[in-house]
């Protein structure tokens, strides 16, 4: 009797993990299509994400939430953080690289396809113009962005200063980009520090 | 080619905050070594915002591309990915854990207003060349005119810019 119930418990164990879990396929083809219809990128893949996986069951909506904030703050694109992290919340290792091989791969094919034919393309002249066009709203866009963002970010005198140093030094100054980014965990560090230290004195 | 790859890896280690990073730091590391010219890579940024997928793969590919065929697509694309990769499913944990304490805090406070000073970097550096792209004389009204009706757009399309992106191709075709 007792070997009968482990066995019917290994039973419903075997049965609901094979049940509850995606395939690998399923997980390719869900971030191929997200990757094939946001425009953008990151963040505005977030909705889709939201009906596409968590209205599914696949995963619930506070963790994606969570993920969605490490995402944000851990290095790299937001795209391919969140696509790693569900990929490997469904099947682990093997769905990560599935979500990511599946999201990028949209961008590989179309992009390999426009280049291997840009130079015909760019000889026709209507194209030239469509993209100066195009080009213009890429100056709003990034205008944009530094507005949306520095609303955010931007929380005082000391930051506001720092981003526009960090302006100055990369622009007239030619300072490598990848220098005034480790600067700022330079000067988060020595601010914490100085913090810690002033809240220790009390 | 191995340089090239490093470079990517670099730069998708150090895009923090989003794919808009990725254009200043591809800008100068790309262009200012002389890889590809600074016109052909405002090109590439303006298929990379109108074609789908996160735009520094977009991007990434397409300089891979250009340098040496489907394969360095494939390898840049790839190598920019790593970091990401990597880091987030090695990490996660630890990010998790430690995202509220107080030097990560910090960390990120100077880095997110590090990366507005860069994204301002390059809208300057492509507004230059948008506006002025042969010196003060070259200024023309057409281009001011169209970026006050594509910023109007913008207002009224915010949620979808492809939307704006569509405008301002057709806009294009149609004045300059």
């Amino acid at each position: 009797m007792n070997s009968f119930s482990f066995y019917l418990k290994l039973c419903i164990i075997i049965f609901v993990e094979v049940d509850t879990m995606v395939s690998l396929i399923h997980i390719f083809i869900t971030f191929f299509k997200i990757g094939l219809f946001t425009f953008g990128g990151g963040l505005a893949m977030i909705p889709i994400i939201k009906r596409d996986i968590v209205d599914k069951g696949w995963i619930e909506e506070e963790v994606l939430a969570d993920y969605i904030a490490v995402a944000q703050v851990a290095p790299g694109m937001i795209a391919i953080n969140i696509a790693t992290l569900v990929g490997n919340h469904l099947r682990g290792r093997k769905g990560s690289l599935a979500s990511v091989f599946g999201v990028a791969l949209p961008s590989l094919i179309i992009i390999t396809l426009i280049a291997m034919f840009s130079d015909a393309f760019l000889q026709i002249p209507l194209v030239v113009s469509a993209l100066k066009g195009i080009l213009i709203v890429v100056v709003i866009l990034l205008a944009y962005a530094v507005y949306s963002l520095g609303i955010k970010a931007i929380k005082n005198f000391y930051l506001l200063f720092y981003a526009i140093l960090v302006f100055v030094a990369v622009f007239f100054f030619n300072v490598s980009t990848i220098l005034a980014l480790l600067s700022a965990f330079v000067i988060g560090t020595i601010h914490a520090f100085i913090l810690y230290r002033k809240r220790a004195d009390q | 080619m191995i340089e090239i790859m490093f470079l990517f890896f670099y730069i998708g280690l150090f895009t923090i905050g989003g794919g808009m990073v990725a254009i200043p730091l591809i800008q100068q590391q790309i262009v200012e070594r002389g890889l590809i010219t600074e016109e052909f890579f405002h090109v590439i940024i303006a298929i990379a915002e109108s074609t789908p997928g996160p735009i520094g793969i977009n991007v990434a590919t397409y300089v891979g591309y250009e340098l040496y065929g489907i394969i360095g697509a494939i390898l840049t694309t790839t190598s920019f990915i790593l970091p990401s990769f990597l880091i987030v499913s090695l990490l996660a944990k630890i990010i998790i854990k430690y995202r509220n304490s107080l030097l990560v805090v910090f960390w990120f406070l100077y880095l997110k207003a590090a990366v507005i000073g860069l994204i301002l970097y390059a809208t300057v550096n492509i507004g230059l060349k948008v506006y002025i792209p042969n010196g003060i004389e070259s200024f023309d009204l057409k281009v001011l005119g169209l970026t006050v009706v594509l910023a109007l757009l913008f207002y009224l399309f915010r949620k979808k810019p492809i939307i704006v992106i569509i405008f301002g191709a057709i806009l294009g075709m149609l004045f300059l």
